[in-house]
């Protein structure tokens, strides 16, 4: 029942944002706040089951084409719940002074796409996980479309159109799956388990396999499927962007975590090597792209593929400690980038420009906010101390035992990292030629959510453990799935921090 | 021999001719348009109602010409449906002109209209299918130059609706050409004009496919015999174009369902490639031709152009997939409810003010003027794009099913790119909607008919199970 109200929460609260907005102006903005944290209380009465499942929930819906209602709660989407009720909190407060226009609107749209995305992170059965995975796009599409800047259609047509099409191939190997059950068993299912079950020819398993794939991959987004991204992220407001950066794009990683690996071990496995190489173009590529970038937003959204590129990385390494330290990614870079947007955010809406050409010495200007985009940056380089760091560790040492090559490579990465986040700093922070003086520094509302996103970098990164054994357990299963062994021996040992 | 049982299974199709005839009679005894809806209404109420009362328990062949069984019944009910559907939609459009022209007769037209499609629901034979196809075209002709919003021959506006009607005529004329000429060809081949498989082929086999299959595809507007449909929609009154696009495509898709299922599967393999060059061809066409234009009934023809490239994956698939047969049935519905509901909406917003105003402008920022006509358009579209929790979303499910289970892989293939190229026009009005206000306009009468059909599309995209039930299955 926790997980149905987990669903329903959000949804209720989109439905009576327009109800609310009659009797209080800003009853919108309160009544997400509220759902979310009334999320956050069922999430903390969820915590601690045994077993593979935590808590599930079951019940007939398409009997006759084999669908059912099926949710299940574990570790892994446990912690990226809790990821998404925090930062849905974030983008209900960072839009408080943003959005002025059409509020209940915005709020009803951010609420269904976190119903969407709790729905993803939550469903085993693959056609409500389907449901669920476009649910969420429709109202990120509106995000953009209406609330974005100046070329906001293009973004949100493309985002749209590329999210779409790639999902429909996901589409055709979800049908593909259930129509091996059926010539398996006689009876059509699209039930996770009764999946995993499944004895696939190598050849149909690798291309159901990659139609799977593209979804995640777009949804990752890997290069070369990532153009959608940088405008997405350039257009979207910062709501948008943050939901975009901190959790949408989790989902990519999530599927693949789920359904991808489970499902299809031995074609994954053989998939692996390019898969790794494309997370490591996509981490060098992304990486000489914000390089190169003058508009600061245009700048993160381009770290982001870099990021998302180690993420790939860490999951096709298919170890544990890098598959651990993937895992922290998704967590690292939702609470840094998520940040850096904010921060981008408040530079515009300060001085209505984000080019760094024109941009300088907000230092001694606005020195809190400095101080904040400087730890943030920091963050994204990788500094020892905050999470990113301990991700990219594991997931470089993880790497290094299957393929130390194209791990050197990978490698390579931070120092592009430190080029571009020190080029950030030192464009935007130091030096002269600052627009205009008399700006307000943070205010309390800002302190807040900036400072408990610095809290929560530092304490990931200083005490990063209990996160690891959140998820080693569902972690372990996905490696030792019984016919993962049959049909492939592991090729590696799992990591010692297994 | 027809005897009681016969008699009980043919009262769906005998209470519609009996609407058609009252309708008419009353209409010349007293010329009161909210009568003759009245009659027209209640006469398919009443077939609605008795349908499932007629329907034999087992298939009872009613003549060699009709087969009514449990397909024939759920055809049956959805066309009903439709026609109702569409008679509401004239009713308004009646209501909104007040200039005081005759439109008693246009129910008349509906009911033959609706009684061919029920032939063709029950047909097992080419007599029947050939009967049903000109009933429908013809009183089609007549309600596509039908006087709606103008006087005849002097207004203006009355002739783009004759110049559909004229154009409808002469192709609809030439496609019924090409299929009376590829049964006799059949004929000819095999004795007999049953639904059954042809005899180990000869010289005509093939030709007399060939040639039923252009006049089908006539018929359905599938590239290349597409050319006349974008006029039609754009110049009929918009009901009689979403009886056009709905009820005409949809019996006629539904008897080449039965005819592939009964007999011609094996004579279909020689044709494989032909059909599969023409799904291709709409499926692409019709999406890449829809992107450009401005006007929305032009641009609803061509996305339904994709559409019916869409349901011949499942013509294919028959004989390889258990589901296509469902698949097929279950698509038509939503395919028609979705189109009745985008035609209902046009009618309700483009023809609130004198001139009716089709562009797509005419929708800009109708979220903000009316927010649930506004969301009922998004649903709409977005169920016409096949996205989760929509009617249309299940349909496009049955479609990929049927492909997959056939293993259709490049004609899937080809639906992905076709369905990534309609997203680009149907996001298009979402945004055109979204779009800040720009001048206020009216709203039209009808409103309550595309909440309605909205909220049907939204329930049966959620919950399709009560429908499921009743699908046809091999």
């Amino acid at each position: 029942m926790i997980l149905v109200w987990l669903l329903l929460l959000p949804l209720l609260a989109a439905l009576f944002a327009p109800q609310v907005e009659h009797w209080r102006a800003d009853g919108s903005r309160w009544l997400s706040l509220t759902a979310l944290g009334l999320q956050a209380l069922l999430l903390l009465a969820a915590a601690g089951g045994g077993g593979d499942w935590w808590l599930e929930s079951r019940a007939d819906w398409l009997p006759r084409l084999g669908i059912g209602w099926h949710l299940g709660l574990d570790g892994l989407s446990y912690l990226l719940l809790w990821l998404t009720v925090a930062l849905g909190a974030v983008s209900v407060l960072i839009s408080w002074r943003e959005i002025r226009q059409r509020v209940a609107f915005f709020h009803c749209n951010l609420m269904l796409s976190v119903a969407g995305i709790v729905g993803v992170f939550l469903a085993l059965d693959l056609f409500l996980f389907f449901v669920f995975w476009e649910l969420m796009l429709i109202p990120m599409v509106l995000l953009i479309a209406i609330w974005g800047h100046d070329n906001r259609r293009y973004a949100a047509t493309k985002f749209f159109i590329f999210t779409q099409a790639s999902s429909l191939l996901m589409l055709i190997a979800i049908l593909g799956l259930a129509f091996a059950h059926q010539s398996q068993t006689g009876t059509l299912s699209f039930d996770r388990d009764a999946l995993l079950r499944l004895e696939l020819a190598p050849g149909l398993a690798y291309w159901l396999m990659l139609g799977f794939f593209v979804a995640f991959a777009v949804k990752l987004p890997m290069v070369p499927l990532h153009t959608w991204l940088p405008d997405a992220h350039t257009e979207a407001p910062t709501a948008g962007s943050v939901l975009l950066a901190a959790i949408l794009l989790k989902t990519g990683a999530y599927g693949l975590l789920r359904f991808s690996l489970p499902l299809f071990p031995a074609a994954s496995a053989d998939f692996s090597p390019v898969a790794m190489a494309l997370g490591v173009a996509g981490i060098l590529y992304g990486a000489k792209l914000a390089f190169a970038q003058d508009d600061m937003k245009r700048l993160v959204a381009y770290t982001s593929v870099s990021h998302m590129g180690f993420v790939l990385l860490g999951i096709y390494a298919l170890n544990g400690m890098a598959l651990q330290g993937a895992v922290m990614q998704m967590l690292a870079h939702g609470f840094s980038t998520a940040a850096l947007f904010i921060v981008v955010g408040m530079l515009q809406e300060r001085w209505h420009t984000r080019d760094l050409r024109q941009l300088g010495g907000l230092w001694t200007q606005l020195p809190r906010l400095s101080g904040f985009t400087l730890l943030f940056a920091l963050a994204s380089l990788g500094l020892p101390g905050l999470a990113n760091f301990i991700a990219e560790f594991l997931i470089l040492a993880g790497a290094f035992q299957r393929s130390w090559p194209l791990t050197a490579v990978a490698a390579l990465g931070l120092v592009g990292a430190a080029l571009y986040a020190l080029l950030l700093v030192q464009r935007g922070l130091w030096g002269g030629g600052a627009p205009a003086p008399g700006r307000h520094d943070c205010s309390r509302r800002e302190w807040l959510v900036l400072g408990a996103l610095a809290l929560a970098l530092f304490w990931f990164g200083l005490h990063p453990q209990p996160v690891l054994d959140l998820v080693r357990e569902p972690l372990v299963q996905l490696l030792d799935a019984p016919h993962h062994a049959a049909e492939s021996p592991p090729r590696l040992p799992v990591g010692s921090w297994l | 021999m027809i005897g009681a049982a016969e008699l009980r299974a043919l009262l769906p199709l005998m209470l519609v001719a009996l609407t058609a005839i009252g309708t008419l009679l009353l209409a010349g005894f007293r010329r009161d348009a909210r009568l003759a809806a009245l009659g027209y209404q209640g006469g398919l109420l009443l077939t609605l109602l008795t349908l499932p009362w007629a329907l034999p328990e087992q298939p009872l062949e009613v003549t060699p010409l009709l087969r009514i069984d449990g397909f024939f019944g759920y055809f049956a009910a959805l066309f009903v449906l439709v026609a109702m559907a569409v008679g509401l939609m004239m009713q308004r459009q009646v209501r909104s002109k007040t200039s005081g022209e005759r439109v008693e007769e246009s129910y008349v037209l509906l009911a033959i209209c609706l009684l061919g499609a029920l032939v063709l629901a029950g047909a097992q034979h080419f007599a029947a299918l050939f009967v049903g196809l000109e009933l429908i075209s013809v009183a089609s002709f007549a309600l596509v130059a039908y006087p709606c919003g103008g006087r005849p021959s002097t207004d203006i506006r009355q002739r783009n609706s004759l110049e559909a009607g004229l154009k409808y005529l002469v192709l609809s004329s030439v496609a019924s050409g090409f299929l009376l000429f590829g049964i006799g060809c059949l004929y000819l081949d095999s004795g007999s004009l049953a639904f059954a498989p042809l005899p180990p082929s000869t010289s005509l086999a093939l030709p007399g496919l060939a040639l039923l299959l252009v006049g089908v595809a006539f018929k359905l507007a599938l590239v290349p015999f597409h050319f006349w449909s974008p006029d039609i929609y754009q110049g009929a009154p918009t009901p009689v174009a979403a009886l056009v696009a709905t009820l005409s495509k949809g019996a006629l898709f539904a008897v080449m369902l039965r005819y592939l299922w009964f007999g011609a599967l094996q004579e279909l393999e020689t044709l494989v490639p032909a059909v599969a060059l023409l799904a291709s061809l709409s499926m692409l066409g019709g999406n890449l031709l829809a992107l450009r234009q401005r006007d929305i009934k032009r641009l609803l023809a061509y996305s339904s152009i994709a559409h019916l490239g869409y349901l011949l994956l499942v013509l294919l698939a028959i004989g390889h997939a258990g589901v296509a047969i469902e698949a097929g049935a279950f698509y038509v519905l939503a395919y028609s409810l979705t189109t009745l509901g985008a035609f209902a909406l046009i009618g309700c917003v483009c023809e609130a003010g004198d001139e009716p105003d089709y562009r797509l402008e005419a929708f800009a920022g109708l979220i903000w003027r009316a927010p649930l006509l506004g969301a009922s358009l998004m649903l709409i579209l977005l169920s016409l794009a096949g996205i989760p929790l929509t009617v249309g979303f299940i349909g496009k499910f049955y479609i990929v099913a049927a492909g997959v289970d056939a293993g259709l892989w490049w004609l899937l293939a080809v639906l992905v790119a076709g369905s990534a190229i309609g997203l680009y026009y149907y996001l298009r009005i979402i945004l055109i909607m979204l779009a800040p206000q720009s001048e206020p306009s009216g709203i039209g009468g009808g409103r309550w008919l595309v909440y309605g059909l909205t909220l049907l599309l939204v329930l049966l995209g959620v919950y399709p199970l009560p429908v499921l039930q009743w699908l046809p299955v091999l």
